[in-house]
């Protein structure tokens, strides 16, 4: 193969996909159908600049401090001191944000099969694999997504598929029946989650030599994500009309009610699998997200020494942290919504300024930082992702 | 008293037992003192002097190997030569008829094929140990080794371990020279490469590296040559010593090269890019860079109809999925999600084990262990044991535990069919990985229930998409993504259809399948009767 492999247009599309997906199919329909009624589907296609924002502005910084991650441009657009601030509060926001999806798996895995086991051993059951294949670099990450992501898809739409029967399209209409409000009040949820392709920061670096269409494909998956989740808004809502906003979890309810020629019955199973297989792949890349800023930040050669504490802290935040599924989606629907948002525009947005203000134009060359190459993620992540063929791993 | 007055008589022996032990001490200890010096040093050029040098090396005083042969010969020419062989490693006719003939006729330099000028002392001593005559002469060069290798060994037969339908019905045997000529024969392509390597400390064991020059990507060739030359091992006597030592994750449970006795697939692969390595003594032949799909591929794919063969390929990944999840699958549903069965299944299942005095995890694991026995009993077997083996087996497992109720049917049912579905895969190391993992998912379905099992395997997913053959991710071309390389991985698209190879070294690909190739017949008439 090629001896630079970086990430592919493809892979970046399924991670951007990775990140608004997998939580969207299982909460987020609710939140939708609570707040926007039959207008849900409508509501997460709107919210959709919210996630183009950051990744123009990641695009127009990374147009102007070519293959460096965010923590550099912050350093050189805002100054050592104001740059690490913000970058230190990307940490912060990327070791939230894992807590909240670890808590979010497990709290499905635990809640639908697991009842009786504890919860902190099904955090350590959750954030196994996805911990396993952090260690292994950003490019097995990328090749995890680029299986697990398509599995999960199509786990997904057999669901669909076997509900089709229970559908009553009806239950969508009117359109519009109650203005515009309450599709904007609806609107934040969805938004808080494509702003969240923020985490895509620390990854682009990594795409392939001379990739141009890397923004492009991750806006697509921005794109797909966003009609993933108007598509299970609309089918919660068509089909268990105004009861879609008291189901906690209304994918795994109708999974529950498929029954195909009555052999094929009660697919909670099936629909734990694509539950997992779309969460673990996104809490793997916030992990990532977060324990890479974090070396980033402390400007550490290599980020795998803190995948371990990384994840523990991971873990253990999400396991006591909350007391209770409810106080967790409380907390989750009320107020890290608007954290996440604000946060995910606010600081590429404060790292764009202060690029703008300095005149840093799209020309090349850097300064300061840490005076290393062109991907200077490269070099820290290096040893598996950037050998040639022939080297040990 | 009689022992009274022998025990003078024992003491003495004792003593002289222990002297002889400290004498055959001291003579080891002094061989591997001349060892040592003997490295790298010359032949001195003078035979007599050589000759003792050897034999010393060969056991010398009182040890000297039973089939050491040393003739003293007259050189026309060049004075008193001396021939020294192994007799176990020589043919005899060849000794007389070639080599005796040819020194009578003053014509050595000439008298085969292989003439070796030998010039140190341990390259000497290894030649002999290979089986070639050493003569030693006065002057330069001080010998010459001689190509006069006799001795038995198997006949090229059909393989017995990738049986195929079609095809061809030649394996490999343990003897080298034989199998490099199986793989030149099916290649015949100049620019085939066998590189030698001589690796192993004292026994040095011939190995053959195997590449095409300008298919075979460069740094793949270096990359391999360095791990060959970085072994050193006491001895190789098989393939798999390479395997392990130049892998590319030491602890990975999946192979990471491809073992086959199939000089065709070997072939087929160098065609493709990849690296042979064959080993004096071993029957089969590392191919590498592989991917993970290579393990279930079968060289019939390529000789049967392309509809039937990639009907089998995708059939082959069920059963892979199916021989490593099905007993954890089972006890996972069984354990802790019934509701998931159909009312009457779960019902029947559920009376099934009414007698069972285990839970279902502890169930399976007998029942798994009791398989591995007996599949382990029956390979160590002599044929003529197995069916009384298979006599127990069956009337054993599947009937008497059953009878008494210590294990429920379905049970039986679901091991017998993982191991069938085990069977099935054509790379015996492939399902040797599977069924360990097998064991693992067990214990995580019988402690997570399905999501365990899901866990699992993304667990397993997760090392696979890490791991790396001689460079090469392991599960290209899925994951990397490479379109171009599907179509024969998952499927086996026909002969005729350009491009369908597996592109894994993409810019230096030079073979293609040509376009423009589908057979087309003359259209309308379809038969060849000239029209009225």
């Amino acid at each position: 193969m090629r001896e630079d492999w970086g990430l592919s247009d493809l892979q970046l599309l399924f991670l951007s996909f990775a990140v608004v997906a997998p939580t969207a199919i299982l909460t987020l329909p609710r939140a939708l159908a609570l707040l926007a009624g039959q207008d849900g589907w409508l509501a997460a296609l709107l919210a959709l600049p919210a996630g183009l924002i950051p990744l123009v502005l990641l695009w127009d910084l990374d147009r102007r401090y070519p293959g460096q991650t965010f923590t550099e441009q912050a350093r050189q657009a805002l100054g050592p001191l104001l740059g690490r601030v913000a970058a230190a509060l990307a940490v912060l926001l990327f070791a939230l944000l894992a807590v909240v999806v670890t808590r979010e798996v497990t709290d499905a895995v635990h809640g639908e099969n697991l009842p009786r086991t504890p919860l902190p051993v099904v955090v350590l059951l959750v954030l196994l694999a996805p911990v396993s294949v952090l260690r292994q670099g950003i490019e097995t990450l990328a090749r995890w997504a680029e299986i697990l992501l398509p599995i999960g898809l199509v786990l997904l739409f057999l669901l669909v598929a076997g509900s089709l029967r229970d559908l009553h399209p009806d239950y969508l209409l009117p359109v519009l029946g109650h203005g515009w409000t309450p599709i904007w009040t609806g609107a934040v949820q969805p938004a808080s989650f494509y702003a969240k392709v923020f985490a895509l920061a620390y990854v682009l670096p990594f795409r392939g030599d001379g990739r141009k269409g890397a923004f492009l494909a991750a806006a697509a998956g921005l794109f797909a994500g966003a009609v993933l989740l108007a598509l299970t808004a609309a089918v919660t809502v068509a089909l268990f009309g105004p009861l879609a906003a008291s189901l906690p979890q209304p994918v795994f309810e109708a999974a529950r009610m498929i029954s195909v020629a009555e052999f094929l019955a009660h697919l909670d199973a099936v629909a734990v699998a694509a539950w997992l297989a779309l969460g673990l792949t996104k809490l793997a890349l916030v992990a990532f997200a977060f324990v890479f800023a974090l070396a980033d930040l402390l400007q550490l050669e290599e980020y795998r020494p803190l995948t371990l504490p990384g994840a523990a802290l991971t873990g253990v935040l999400a396991a006591v942290e909350f007391r209770s599924t409810a106080e967790f989606q409380i907390w989750v629907f009320i107020f890290w919504p608007w954290v996440a948002l604000a946060l995910c525009i606010l600081l590429p947005f404060l790292v764009w300024s202060g690029a703008v203000l300095r005149g840093r134009s799209g020309r090349r060359g850097r300064t300061g930082g840490t005076g290393r190459g062109g991907r200077p993620g490269r070099a820290r992540t290096a040893p598996s992702p950037s050998l040639p063929p022939g080297g040990r791993s | 008293m009689a022992s009274e007055r022998f025990a003078p008589l024992r003491r003495e022996v004792t003593r002289l037992h222990q002297l002889s032990d400290l004498a055959n001490e001291a003579a080891s200890l002094e061989l591997s003192l001349l060892w040592e010096l003997s490295r790298h040093r010359r032949l001195s050029g003078h035979p007599d002097l050589d000759a003792r040098l050897i034999r010393t090396l060969m056991g010398g005083r009182g040890h000297l190997t039973a089939d050491y042969a040393e003739r003293t010969v007259r050189l026309p020419g060049r004075g008193r030569g001396r021939l020294i062989w192994l007799s176990s490693m020589v043919e005899t006719k060849i000794l007389d008829s070639q080599i005796f003939g040819a020194i009578s006729r003053a014509h050595v330099e000439g008298h085969a094929a292989e003439a070796k000028p030998v010039k140190a002392v341990d390259e000497a001593v290894r030649l002999l140990g290979e089986g070639r005559v050493l003569l030693l002469m006065p002057g330069q060069p001080p010998a010459l080794a001689l190509a006069a290798r006799g001795y038995e060994h198997r006949q090229v037969g059909d393989p017995q371990k990738e049986t195929s339908m079609r095809g061809s019905r030649e394996a490999f045997v343990e003897d080298l020279a034989t199998n490099v000529s199986l793989v030149r024969r099916r290649v015949l392509d100049p620019r085939l490469r066998v590189e030698p390597f001589v690796l192993g400390e004292f026994r040095a064991t011939e190995v053959r590296l195997l590449w095409i020059q300008g298919l075979t990507h460069d740094p793949l060739v270096n990359e391999m040559r360095r791990r060959l030359r970085s072994i050193r091992l006491p001895q190789i006597l098989d393939v798999r010593y390479i395997e392990e030592l130049a892998a590319d994750d030491p602890y990975t449970i999946f192979p990471t090269a491809l073992f086959t006795e199939r000089p065709d697939t070997v072939a087929a692969a160098l065609n493709e890019g990849r690296l042979a390595v064959l080993v004096e003594g071993s029957p089969d032949a590392l191919v590498l860079p592989v991917t993970f799909w290579s393990f279930l591929q079968a060289a019939d794919d390529y000789y049967s109809s392309y509809w039937i063969a990639s009907f089998l390929r995708l059939l082959r990944i069920g059963l892979a999925l199916l021989a490593l999840v099905f007993p954890a699958l089972y006890i996972a549903v069984i354990v802790f999600h019934p509701e998931m069965l159909p009312g009457i299944l779960a019902f029947y299942l559920a009376r099934t084990r009414v007698s069972v005095p285990f839970p279902a995890v502890v169930e399976a694991f007998l029942m798994e262990l009791a398989f591995e026995t007996l599949r382990e009993a029956g390979t160590h077997l002599p044929p003529k044991l197995s069916t009384s083996l298979s006599v127990v087996g069956a009337l054993v497992i599947g009937q008497a535990v059953v009878s008494s109720g210590l294990v429920s049917w379905p049970m039986v049912v679901v091991v017998s069919v993982t191991a069938i579905a085990n069977f099935a895969l054509p790379s015996w190391e492939m399902a040797t990985s599977v069924r360990l993992l097998r064991f693992a998912l067990m214990v995580l379905a019988a402690l997570f229930g399905v999501p365990g099992v899901l866990v699992g395997l993304a667990l397993i997913l997760g090392h696979l998409c890490g791991l790396r053959s001689l460079g090469i991710p392991y599960l290209a071309p899925l994951a990397p993504l490479t379109p171009h390389g599907l179509g024969d991985t998952l499927l086996r698209l026909p002969h005729w259809v350009p491009g369908r190879r597996p592109r894994l070294l993409e810019p230096y690909w030079k073979v293609e399948v040509p376009r423009g190739q589908r057979p087309h017949p003359p259209a309308g008439a379809g038969t060849f009767h000239s029209p009225r």
